[in-house]
């Protein structure tokens, strides 16, 4: 080995030596030293490259934040932002809730006017309990007969059809029975509900025109839960699917009557949709796939008689509204 | 400068270019052995000084890239007098070898500081893409070298026979 070589390298290992001996604080001070010569190109390329990293002016790089912080510091603020995380993700769901409650209420609010439009009074009701021995066959509402409601009134809710505003009435089951303040409604999914009902082929014009209706009755399917959760219509002629019963098929309630001349349900309820078609030995029946979500009910509508002084309080406004329009429309 | 540029656009990808090492590791062929270590040992030095946390705790003492770079950089000159005749294969191959190998005891001196011999799953993705990127790069720098060596008239070792063998 060349003497020089020698003299070199016994000179780099004492400079090595010399630099693995500095303590902390003395590398810290060499360190700061060569950053401020380097300063500006170090800006420079942070600049260029950090930009997106910084957040309120926090980095969010795992070196620069190694950089700038001290392993306690850091474990701080980690636990203290994991902390921020999970209020946030309660926040969340609050929020999340809270929207769809919000459109849950948009839309029944639509629902009520539709409603009312067409003369029927409503009343909004929540649900207060559902026991889990009877979940698919009871719920119970805040809502009694000092709130009009009676024994058969026909329960509704809106279902979003096609858009979200536009809203049409499901139906959820009937009032078996009232208390002062408190109701119990039997659900569309119970085996003792029926329903006539009629369906309205994805075929034919939205009016129905010209189309054969194909009626029976619908009813929860036996044993309804978890597992069987359609409702069967039964008492379909064996040729229904010849008149459009097929999957996807609309259900709405017919309004018949079983053994008087108007029935429970009004007509034009929806029910839900046609899942499969099975042809028996005598007649047909057809699985039927609830409009609604039976699982998630909060909010419902009772369908209340509107008494003869209130159908004749209604009529008298009216009147009086299109004679005060018929006046301006004169003076114009 | 580069490097930290290329390094936050490549870090996504669980990959490193050691661009300093790289240029530090093509100029090692050219100069002398005490000029290489004396290279080394500033080269190290800054590394360390920019890159290593200026508060708390680092797995590795301050001052090992200084090491690695000097036992490196001994290595790149074993191989100066294929340079010398022009040979630049073998060095560009060499500058692979020698990135993958500081990596290496990179990622050794680290295990140790911790008393945990770990290899993480990007390990050896990032050993051998980096050791590639630095075969790649190093042409650029032999040429910038010696275009550098023509420019400012400084000759360098193999600046004759380099010349004539295309660079």
């Amino acid at each position: 080995m060349k003497k020089s070589n020698l003299v070199a390298l016994v000179i780099f290992s004492l400079a090595l030596v010399w630099v693995f001996t500095l303590d902390n604080k003395e590398v810290h001070s060499v360190q700061s030293k060569v950053l401020g010569l380097f300063g500006l190109a170090h800006e420079t390329v942070v600049n260029l490259t950090y930009d997106d990293d910084v957040i309120n002016g926090e980095p969010i790089s795992a070196n620069e934040l190694y950089r700038k912080y001290e392993k306690e510091q850091l474990a701080l603020r980690y636990n203290k932002s994991l902390k921020e995380l999970f209020e946030l993700r309660a926040w969340q769901g609050q929020i999340d809730l809270l929207r769809e409650e919000n459109i849950e209420l948009k839309r029944s609010l639509n629902f009520v006017e539709y409603k009312g439009k067409q003369n029927q009074q409503l009343v909004a009701a929540r649900v207060i309990k559902r026991q889990s021995n009877s979940w698919w066959r009871t719920i119970i509402i805040d809502k009694g007969y000092e709130d009009g409601v009676m024994i058969n009134s026909p329960v509704m809710t809106p279902v979003a059809v096609e858009r979200v505003d536009q809203v049409e009435g499901a139906l959820v089951g009937k009032i078996a029975s009232v208390g002062q303040g408190q109701s119990t409604i039997v659900l569309a999914t119970d085996v003792e509900c029926k329903v006539s009902a009629y369906v309205h082929s994805a075929f034919a014009e939205p009016s129905g025109k010209g189309q054969e209706r194909v009626q029976g009755i619908l009813s929860g399917a036996p044993g309804a839960g978890r597992e069987v959760t359609h409702l069967l219509l039964q008492n379909l002629p064996k040729e229904a699917d010849r008149y459009g019963v097929s999957a996807g098929a609309k259900v709405y309630s017919s309004g018949v009557g079983n053994s008087e001349a108007k029935g429970i349900f009004p007509p034009g309820l929806l029910l839900g949709y046609v899942k499969e078609f099975e042809v028996k030995e005598f007649d047909a029946v057809a699985r039927v796939q609830p409009a609604i979500n039976f699982n998630q009910l909060s909010y419902v509508f009772v369908l209340v008689p509107i008494t003869t002084q209130e159908v004749k309080g209604q009529a008298s406004v009216l009147r009086e509204l299109r004679s005060n329009s018929n006046e301006l429309s004169n003076e114009n | 400068m580069l490097d930290g540029f290329f390094s936050t656009h490549l870090s996504p990808f669980g990959v490193r270019i050691l661009l300093l090492h790289t240029i530090f590791l093509t100029c090692s062929l050219t100069v002398s052995f005490p000029m290489m270590l004396g290279l080394a040992f500033a080269v190290g030095f800054i590394w360390d000084s920019t890159q290593m946390a200026v508060t708390g705790v680092n797995d590795v003492g301050f001052g090992y890239s200084i090491f690695l770079l000097g036992l490196t950089g001994s290595l790149m000159q074993g191989v100066r007098p294929l340079f010398k005749r022009g040979r630049w294969e073998v060095p560009v191959v060499l500058v692979g070898v020698a990135t993958a190998l500081l990596i290496a005891m990179e990622w050794f001196f680290i295990s140790f500081g911790r008393a945990k011999f770990i290899v993480p799953e990007s390990f050896w993705k990032e050993l051998w893409v980096s050791a590639l990127l630095g075969m790649l790069a190093s042409p650029i720098f032999f040429y910038l070298t010696f275009k550098l060596s023509r420019l400012t008239g400084c000759p360098i070792l193999s600046i004759k026979s380099g010349l004539k063998n295309g660079f």
